[in-house]
């Protein structure tokens, strides 16, 4: 939908009268385009005039690449769901809460164990499975109690289900494990790296990285800016994870299953397609990705608290991807999330935003892309409105 | 990775499956129970029993300790047993029946459930438990019961071994200091405990087997005994055991001697006689009362507080002999109501005595709970009979004195209210407020969600919005200073709170219209997302510190001056400073009064069925001239008004305004209470809110559990009882038109309706700003169709150029001419897919064709919206019937005359519907509509209820309704049998002489479509390929040739018997 000047009628004479009912038609749609314009033109001027430092906008470019793989893998399970079931699980980021939960009994068990000293790639792993594991359980269990007997219900009826149930869960998880927030251990891992520049000493005397809780000073095109490894790792662990599900949907058979379901439930269902196993498969994937997604974000170092309030702001902020992707369009999610976490990280400091009201940016930029682009960046793909 | 874990993880119900086979048909009756002893696990590992562990000690109160043979009761025993109880019941009620038995109990058990009713006390009962199907329930709770029991015994075995408060941080002390009693674990106490278990299931089973007006009352009984014994120290100083039963005779005489003999009478006479009945009562009482005076220890007051209407006697003998009066008044009046009056009448009797009887022996006895209960059964039971009796008198009663009726006992509510921070005390007031507060929330919200079908989750937003409106108008601040130099104290408030609420109204109305305007085209659940999005929003800048010096930062706005109210005009000591919780009430109880007033009163007016209407179905409500976005925008706007209205008080109730009360869980709270109590009806918003704010707000024991059984009881809501708790009935306007039609416009009514047409002006240029830059818009058309005659004017109404719609590279449409002349009957035919409904669509605006061009009246179409185009006199059906299927027939047809009705957002505030002439001949002109279709009984039906050829003919009524000049059907008799089919054709053919309209059809039965029309147009593949009369379009060769395919040089002489076939063709389809 870009800018079409002429107007609904399609005629051929610009005339003012048209213009004026062009602008009274679309009034939303050109305000968003100016404020749009605004954006860009006060990016650049404080890019310009240097209030907008290059040096922490590169930095935060690559924290924001980190949190946006995160954003993404979330955003995954609002996308799957929504493109089976053309709802929006607003209970996911209670998911992705519960993961996060979990893994920190888990990473604390592992590291009463020793563990997490020794074998710190297999009690990371633990940890994820660990998480992973109870997200599904708990999304399973949502979607046979809250969603399942409320399939074919008007749309609003399961949607306020689904934030009932996503209160209930925080307000369980509340009960359960009380207010105080959990904090992950530090979690390091050293690797030798002969001959390389920026690392510092680790323990046992040589030069190398410590990968997980490392942060080291890097010069990248002339400036000096501070990275962590585990930015990288989480980019690329989130990457995997997301090739994986790619790989599943479109080249296994119950991948296939899904995509028949997602076109048509009936059909599918006459083609001998376990529909209601389909789905559960649906929530089982996202929960899992969720899950696996926490143990991730708490384990960057700056982020690791576990509270059962941590589901809210990602959970919105991973649906503004999957919006911001078209919701329902599984490489459109990972794009979203990633482009989310990069505006999110670099747009404070671009444009001279306090640091408290980055919120506003995503929300803005949610609302923005419902006006402008309703089907999101790269349009809905499952999902057809039945 | 991902993959794997779906591999391994095997979903709980399959297991469950496995399980089942495992142990075979047996598991049946522990499934549930095992359900239900997972939820008891968890709610116990949330250190439930740890927060009533402080909670009131019940001791002996209540009679459950002797069911369970375990006196004194403890409160966490008793939140052990409830949910053991509970476990069970479910678990009983989930009784799936026996295989061999199911079929016959079945059919058995409905038989039973009747006659059981009728049978008298035990014998039913033994009959019930009898029964099969009894005995698995009784069977089921009992295995639940231990299932939960043994479960709960497990965790305390678990709970010595290893330290599970690392994890489960709520649970403060061990589990077996409230189940089994002691340090260590010992075997008797478990034993005990599995007993009474035991015990309890059965209780439950049996419970479950009573039939369900017995099972519902029983449970009732509990639950309200439960809430006594927990509440009983607060309740306690209510109402005097004397008092009440003075004011209970005071009642009962009025009502049993009027109920009796005062058959005849009018109001007035009631009222009289009521008083005087009052009076007497308390002259006789008087000596009696002077005597004993209620000295401590006098047989009658008990142990209870010393009674405030009778002590009054001694003191101030007028509010002695007004309350008397009063109760008389009541007593005399509620055999003549309606039935939700008259029952909620003998509710708030029987709650004057219960409170009464628990003052009595100072809290919850044995003999106390058994007369509660005793109370309870009688109120649920006396009605049944009396009800309907005094529902037939209110009806026999003339207009004038139904209405002073309901008007003298809303006044005795009203005092009832004014009166009732006396009785309660300070604490349940409290409740009370917030029990206001969010009424006024949830009222508004509705508006929002019951009426406009907007889910709106950002609500906080405006809450948050009129609150800090009102603080920062009357505190003295940065603002109000001006930047002087003048310590920041000493500047005084901008605007006293009088002043400043109105203004923080109306800044809310204005933020929610201009919140609303970005995301009004939303989907549901993206609105709802959005909208969540502005609450948190809201919260973050009010705490930020970058607005620190506005808003506060995150120790907002404090203290904010008390509300004064300065009367010493009138009386030298009447200034009144709103500091305390009992004068707030006052403020709140306004409040309420105003919402429930204006937000009852919008549901059956234009505006209200407007948002209905757009709630079932957008596309139509637009197509039949509703303008959405104003009207939904009024929506945001007055929703919002109320939101800030609410915020307005609560700053000024704590003097202070802090950015952490408004959190999204606010906006989740009102949520849950209208939809919990039932949306869109105004009394089960108050329950909702009762339910949910009130009894939270005092029963401190819960306060940590709240948001926890809000959202679940929401999720339980939407499973089991979508519509509430009390669903808002259908308007009965059918019904009551006859009187309306009696009351002439008087001049004051005309007067009124003048002014309050100013007022939509004001509020238009309010809260619908779009308007004024929005494109000239299409005259609606107020009144009756143009007067010309067809004769003088025989130019086409309608007139088609080279219409041309596009979709993506289908042209659904080529270059359609076309031309429709008033008042005649047309038709265009062609096979499925010619886009004969593309072509109404792009009439009516759905759809924007890309060339060409429509004229209509000599106006183009171009660019008008449906609405405009609805307003302008073109009105349609659909060819799969969209009817608002929820609101009954008269509304929906109501709803097709909106844009002829007056615009009158104020009006509603005021009705009365009945006195009001534009509504009235409204009514009139809808039921008239009614009779021309045929269905003019069935009025007060809900639409969807209908059979499916009266649907069909209420959608012409509807599209008839706005008077349109041109009205499109769209397959009127698709799926009609031939008699239905003959009725439908002479309804056509009466359309353009009795309603003045042309009309336009699509239609696949051809002996329809021939025999109406006076001219056909036949499309194929989006273009036109013949026109003419019927007989000119039966010959037309390439109209055989597109229904049926046969080249015409081979089938030229065959036209008529080849248009046989396809009539026959089109005749089965």
């Amino acid at each position: 939908m870009a800018l079409p000047l002429t107007g609904p009628a399609g005629g051929n004479a610009i005339t003012f009268g048209r213009i004026r009912r062009y602008i009274a038609r679309n009034t939303l749609q050109i305000a968003g385009f100016i404020f749009l314009a605004v954006l860009i033109v006060s990016a650049v001027y404080n890019l310009a005039t240097g209030i907008a430092r290059p040096h922490t906008l590169l930095q935060n470019f690559f924290f924001g690449l980190s949190t946006g793989s995160i954003y993404a893998l979330i955003a995954l399970g609002y996308t799957l769901v929504y493109g089976i079931l053309f709802m929006i699980n607003f209970a996911h980021g209670e998911v992705f809460m519960a993961g996060g939960y979990i893994g920190y009994f888990a990473i604390i068990f592992a590291n009463d164990r020793g563990w997490l000293e020794q074998h710190t790639v297999f009690a990371l792993f633990f940890t994820i499975t660990i998480a992973a594991i109870f997200s599904v359980l708990i999304a399973v269990i949502l979607e046979r109690v809250a969603y399942r007997p409320l399939r074919g219900a008007p749309r609003l009826v399961p949607l306020i289900t689904a934030i009932g149930a996503s209160i209930a869960l925080q307000q369980l998880f509340l009960r359960l494990f009380g207010a105080d927030s959990r904090r992950y251990p530090n979690v390091h891992y050293y690797i030798e790296v002969p001959g390389c520049q920026v690392c510092k000493e680790i323990p046992g005397g040589a030069m190398g990285l410590d990968l997980v809780g490392g942060i080291y000073k890097v010069t990248l095109f002339g400036l000096d800016i501070r990275l962590r490894p585990i930015w990288f790792i989480v980019l690329f662990l989130a990457c995997s994870l997301m090739i994986a599900l790619w790989f599943y949907i479109q080249r296994t058979k119950r991948g296939k299953a899904m995509r028949a379901v997602a076109e048509d439930k009936n059909t599918a269902a006459l083609m001998g397609i376990d529909v209601d196993g389909i789905i559960v498969t649906t929530f089982v994937l996202g929960a899992a990705l969720a899950g696996a997604a926490a143990v991730l974000f708490l384990i960057i170092p700056g982020n690791g608290q576990a509270t059962p309030f941590i589901g809210f702001f990602p959970g919105i902020k991973a649906f503004t991807a999957a919006v911001l992707g078209g919701i329902g369009n599984i490489p459109g999610a990972a794009v979203g999330g990633l482009f989310l976490g990069v505006i999110e990280a670099v747009g404070p400091p671009l444009w001279n935003i306090d640091h408290q009201l980055k919120e506003i940016i995503v929300f803005g930029l949610l609302i923005l892309v419902l006006i402008l682009r309703p089907t999101g960046i790269f349009g809905e793909i499952l999902s057809k409105r039945a | 990775m991902a993959a794997v874990t779906t591999r391994k993880s095997l979903p709980p119900t399959r297991l469950l499956n496995h399980l089942q086979g495992l142990l075979g048909p047996h598991f049946a009756y522990a499934r549930h129970g095992i359900y239900a002893a997972i939820v008891v696990v968890v709610i116990t590992l949330t250190g439930v029993f740890s927060s009533f562990r402080s909670g009131v000690a019940i001791d002996d109160r209540v009679i459950l300790g002797s069911f369970t043979l375990m006196p004194p009761l403890r409160l966490t025993t008793l939140v052990a047993l409830y949910m053991i109880g509970g476990g069970a019941y479910f678990a009983a009620m989930k009784a799936a029946l026996p295989f061999p038995l199911s079929a016959a109990s079945a059919s058995s058990r409905r038989g039973r459930d009747e006659t059981a009713a009728r049978l008298p006390g035990s014998s039913f009962v033994a009959a019930a438990v009898a029964s099969p199907i009894a005995r698995t329930r009784i069977a089921k709770a009992l295995v639940a019961s231990l299932v939960i029991a043994l479960a709960l015994v497990a965790l305390m075995l678990i709970e010595t071994v290893i330290e599970l408060q690392f994890v489960f941080t709520g649970l403060i002390d061990p589990i077996r200091d409230t189940l089994a009693a002691g340090e260590t674990l010992q075997l008797a106490p478990v034993v005990l405990f599995l007993a009474r278990a035991a015990l309890i299931g059965l209780a439950a089973g049996a419970l479950a087997s009573l039939p369900q007006r017995s099972r519902k009352l029983i449970i009732l009984i509990i639950a309200l005994l439960t809430g006594l014994a927990l509440l009983s120290d607060e309740l306690l100083g209510i109402f005097a055991l004397p008092d009440a039963l003075a004011m209970a005779t005071s009642f009962a005489i009025a009502y049993l001697v009027i109920g009796r003999w005062g058959k005849p009478w009018g109001a007035w006479p009631r009222i009289g006689a009521g008083a005087l009945f009052g009076l007497a009562l308390a002259l006789v009482l008087l000596p009696l009362i002077q005597e004993s005076g209620f000295g401590p220890g006098s047989a009658f007051r008990g142990a209870g507080k010393i009674p405030y209407i009778l002590s009054q006697a001694l003191e101030s003998v007028w509010v002695y002999f007004f309350f008397f009066a009063l109760f008389g008044v009541f007593g005399a009046l509620v055999p003549a109501t309606p039935n939700g009056a008259h029952q909620s009448s003998l509710y708030f009797l029987t709650g004057v005595l219960v409170f009464g009887v628990l003052n009595w022996q100072d809290g919850l006895s044995y003999l106390g709970a058994f007369l509660t209960a005793l109370l309870i059964v009688a109120a649920e039971i006396f009605p049944r009979q009396s009800a309907p009796r005094a529902a037939a008198r209110f009806q026999d009663l003339p207009q004038a004195d139904r209405r002073k009726t309901l008007l003298t006992i809303s006044i005795i509510l009203f005092i009832a209210a004014l009166v009732a921070p006396v009785f309660v005390g300070e604490y349940i007031t409290f409740g009370m407020n917030w029990m206001a507060l969010f009424t006024i929330m949830g009222l508004g919200l509705n508006v929002m969600i019951g009426y406009a079908g907007l889910l709106d989750l950002g609500y906080v937003a405006s809450y948050a919005i009129g609150a800090y409106s009102t603080a920062l108008l009357t505190t003295p601040s940065v603002l109000t200073c001006g930047g002087a130099d003048v310590p920041v104290a000493e500047c005084g408030g901008l605007l006293s709170f009088w002043e400043a609420v109105p203004l923080a109204v109306i800044i809310s109305a204005a933020t929610g219209v201009a919140l609303g305007f970005p995301v009004l085209r939303l989907r549901g659940d993206y609105l709802a997302i959005v909208t969540l999005g502005f609450g948190e929003i809201t919260n973050r800048v009010l705490k930020s510190n970058a607005y620190k010096p506005v808003f506060g930062g995150p120790s907002g706005i404090t203290p904010i001056p008390p509300p004064t109210l300065d009367l010493s005009a009138i009386h030298p000591d009447w200034v009144f400073t709103f500091n305390g919780t009992t004068l707030m009430y006052y403020l709140f109880l306004l409040g309420l009064i105003i919402t429930a007033l204006v937000v009852g009163r919008l549901a059956p007016t234009r505006l209200g069925r407007a948002w209905r209407a757009i709630r079932a179905d957008e596309d139509v409500a637009q197509a039949l001239g509703i303008p959405l976005v104003s009207t939904k925008l009024l929506a945001f706007g007055v929703s919002s008004a109320f939101a800030g209205l609410g915020g307005a008080f609560v700053g000024a109730w704590f003097k202070g305004i802090f950015p952490d009360t408004f959190t999204v869980f606010v906006s989740i709270n009102v949520l849950s209470l209208i939809i919990i109590g039932g949306m869109g009806s105004v009394v089960g918003i108050l329950l909702g809110a009762f339910m949910l704010v009130g009894l939270p707000e005092v029963l401190r024991e819960f306060k940590d559990y709240r948001l926890l059984s809000y959202s679940s009881l929401l999720v339980l809501a939407m499973l089991l009882r979508p519509q509430g708790l009390i669903p808002p009935r259908p308007a009965r306007l059918a019904a009551a038109s006859s009187a309306a039609a009696a009351a002439p416009a008087s001049v004051r009514a005309r007067i009124r309706a003048g002014i309050s047409r100013g007022g939509t002006v004001l509020l238009a240029l309010l809260l619908r700003p779009q308007d004024l830059f929005s494109p000239p818009r299409a005259e609606p058309q107020t009144t009756p169709a143009t007067t010309a005659d067809p004769q003088e004017s025989p130019a086409a109404i309608l007139e088609i150029h080279g219409l041309t719609k596009r979709f993506g590279g289908l042209t659904a449409l080529r270059d359609i001419d076309l031309s429709i002349p008033q008042r005649s009957i047309s038709a265009v035919i062609g096979p499925n897919g010619a886009g004969k409904t593309t072509l109404f669509n792009c009439l009516n605006g759905f759809y924007s064709p890309e060339e060409g061009d429509m004229r209509f009246r000599g106006r183009s179409l171009l660019g008008l919206r449906p609405d405009e185009i609805g307003a302008f006199g073109i009105a349609r059906t659909y060819q799969n019937i969209r009817l608002f299927g929820e609101m009954t027939v008269l509304e929906n047809v109501l709803v097709g005359m909106h844009p002829r009705l007056q615009d009158e957002a104020l009006r509603s505030l005021r009705r009365n519907q009945e006195n009001d002439p534009a509504e009235g001949s409204a009514l009139q002109e809808a039921l008239e509509l009614l009779e021309f279709v045929g269905l003019s009984d069935l009025g007060d039906e809900i639409a969807q209820s209908l059979p499916y050829g009266s649907q069909r003919r209420l959608e012409i009524a509807r599209a008839l309704a706005s008077r349109p000049e041109l009205l499109m059907l769209d397959e009127p008799a698709a799926g009609m049998n031939p008699h239905e089919t003959e009725e439908m054709m002479s309804l056509i053919r009466r359309l353009p002489e009795e309603r003045k309209v042309a009309v336009f059809l699509i239609e696949h039965d051809m002996k329809l479509v021939m025999g109406v029309s006076e001219q056909i147009a036949v499309l194929d593949y989006g273009a036109k390929i013949a026109e003419g009369s019927p007989r000119e379009v039966q010959r037309d060769p390439r109209v055989i040739e597109a229904y049926l395919g046969v080249p015409p040089e081979e089938d030229a002489g065959n036209t008529a018997e080849a248009n046989e076939a396809a009539t026959g063709e089109y005749d089965d389809a």
